[in-house]
């Protein structure tokens, strides 16, 4: 019964996917394929089959992958084809012009096109998906401006400071003077990754700024528990979006606000 | 202009609204070397009755340039009308498209077919070409859409000659 079942499943599936792949004769030595494997643009995957020798076949993408990923906004500049080449080349495939290439045997041609409709959709998949956009810090920027100027406090917007190693761009910046001075970034899309560069940048500035404080706000709907770890840790204050009016307190704590 | 919401009623109002080419932002048709191996012509549209609006709409005609020796090119010219970045209309050439409706394939059309704007599926609905596509050169498909697209002038603009 088993058997039964696994069989009926396997043929019903040939079934399917002989009737949804189609073919488009060129002329006696080319072939189009178009697969029921899509893009994230809902395009087929779609490729030619080229006998260019007896027993030498080539295939090709008519350089429509590519073609998707510059549709679906991507400069496809030498570093990104890098990277393509990089995933081709597990399958045995090239990147010619802007076409994605690969050769077989007529032996093998069968599990060459599945490798190639397979690679395609890898790229397809790496690149095509559509992410939503990480939320822009320039709202919670806001925020934090508006806060500020309700509260009275001089800053410096965007102002570049000097780290032991590198220069640094702050969003708010308050210069020491007779206080601490502190210099407090803003980021809307706290990963670990982001986090972990700014607790560098943090270091970075407080080795040649010793008066200076290192503050943070930080979207916490977005924070993962690991990136809100080190935010909390490194900086000497830290805010979450939820709690900007707590701000306050911190400023008061580091003397740059008076106590009420 | 403040952006205006992409339905389908706004988006077929603007399609259907008489327009012409204002200037040609973009054309690598004589491009020995384009970029992305891509020949391109790119207008700026605007409503004929506002002349002075910029609608952010444009035009593109493209065709990819073959480039693989020994390899039949079954690379086809498309074009497309882009309204805030937003593909809104679209004429281009494939094997087989599915056919979307509310999400769901719904049945597949061979060749030529336009792209349309839908609330549901953006610009993923699909129609067959109509009427037919009967030449497959960039001049043909331009001319093509600028009647169906009721946009004039491109072809003068572009320095394309009628068909």
């Amino acid at each position: 019964m088993n058997s039964e079942l696994m069989n009926m499943a396997i043929a019903k599936f040939f079934d399917f996917y002989k009737s949804e792949v189609e073919g488009e004769q060129i002329d006696e030595n080319n072939v189009v394929l178009s697969f029921p494997i899509h893009f994230s643009g809902f395009h087929r995957i779609e490729i030619t089959v080229t006998q260019s020798g007896p027993d030498l076949f080539i295939i090709s993408d008519g350089a429509k992958t590519l073609e998707e990923l510059h549709d679906a906004g991507y400069a496809v500049e030498s570093k990104l084809k890098k990277r393509l080449e990089t995933i081709s080349r597990a399958a045995q495939i090239r990147i010619v012009h802007e076409y994605l290439v690969s050769e077989s045997n007529a032996a093998s041609l069968g599990s060459a096109i599945q490798r190639f409709v397979e690679a395609t959709k890898t790229i397809g998949d790496a690149y095509l998906v559509q992410r939503p956009s990480p939320p822009k810090d320039s709202n919670l920027v806001n925020q934090v401006a508006e806060y500020l100027s309700s509260q009275q406090v001089l800053f410096q917007i965007r102002r570049p400071l000097q780290g032991k190693i590198e220069k640094h761009l702050i969003d708010f910046y308050f210069p020491p003077n007779g206080v601490p001075g502190l210099a407090l970034s803003v980021m809307g899309n706290p990963s670990r990754m982001a986090a972990e560069a700014w607790a560098f940048k943090s270091s970075d500035i407080k080795m040649v700024n010793e008066r200076t404080k290192m503050g943070i706000v930080y979207d916490d709907t977005e924070a993962t528990e690991s990136s809100k770890s080190i935010l909390v840790g490194i900086a000497d204050i830290s805010v979450a979006s939820s709690e900007i009016p707590t701000l306050k307190n911190s400023l008061q704590s580091i003397g740059i606000l008076k106590e009420d | 202009m403040a952006k205006p919401p992409i339905t389908r009623y706004t988006v077929d109002a603007l399609v259907n609204a008489r327009k012409y080419a204002v200037r040609v932002k973009k054309n690598t048709l004589e491009s020995k070397d384009p970029k992305h191996g891509e020949l391109l012509m790119l207008f700026e549209i605007r409503r004929v009755d506002s002349p002075a609006v910029d609608l952010v709409l444009e035009f593109r005609g493209r065709v990819m340039k073959a480039a693989l020796p020994g390899v039949a090119s079954t690379l086809y010219p498309s074009a497309s009308l882009i309204w805030y970045g937003q593909r809104i209309r679209c004429l281009d050439h494939k094997i087989v498209h599915d056919v979307k409706e509310d999400g769901i394939v719904c049945g597949r059309i061979k060749g030529w077919h336009e792209h349309f704007w839908t609330d549901a599926d953006g610009d993923d609905a699909v129609r067959p070409a109509d009427p037919p596509v009967k030449n497959c050169d960039l001049h043909a498909i331009i001319a093509w859409c600028s009647k169906k697209w009721n946009i004039e002038g491109i072809q003068e603009r572009g320095g394309l000659f009628d068909e």
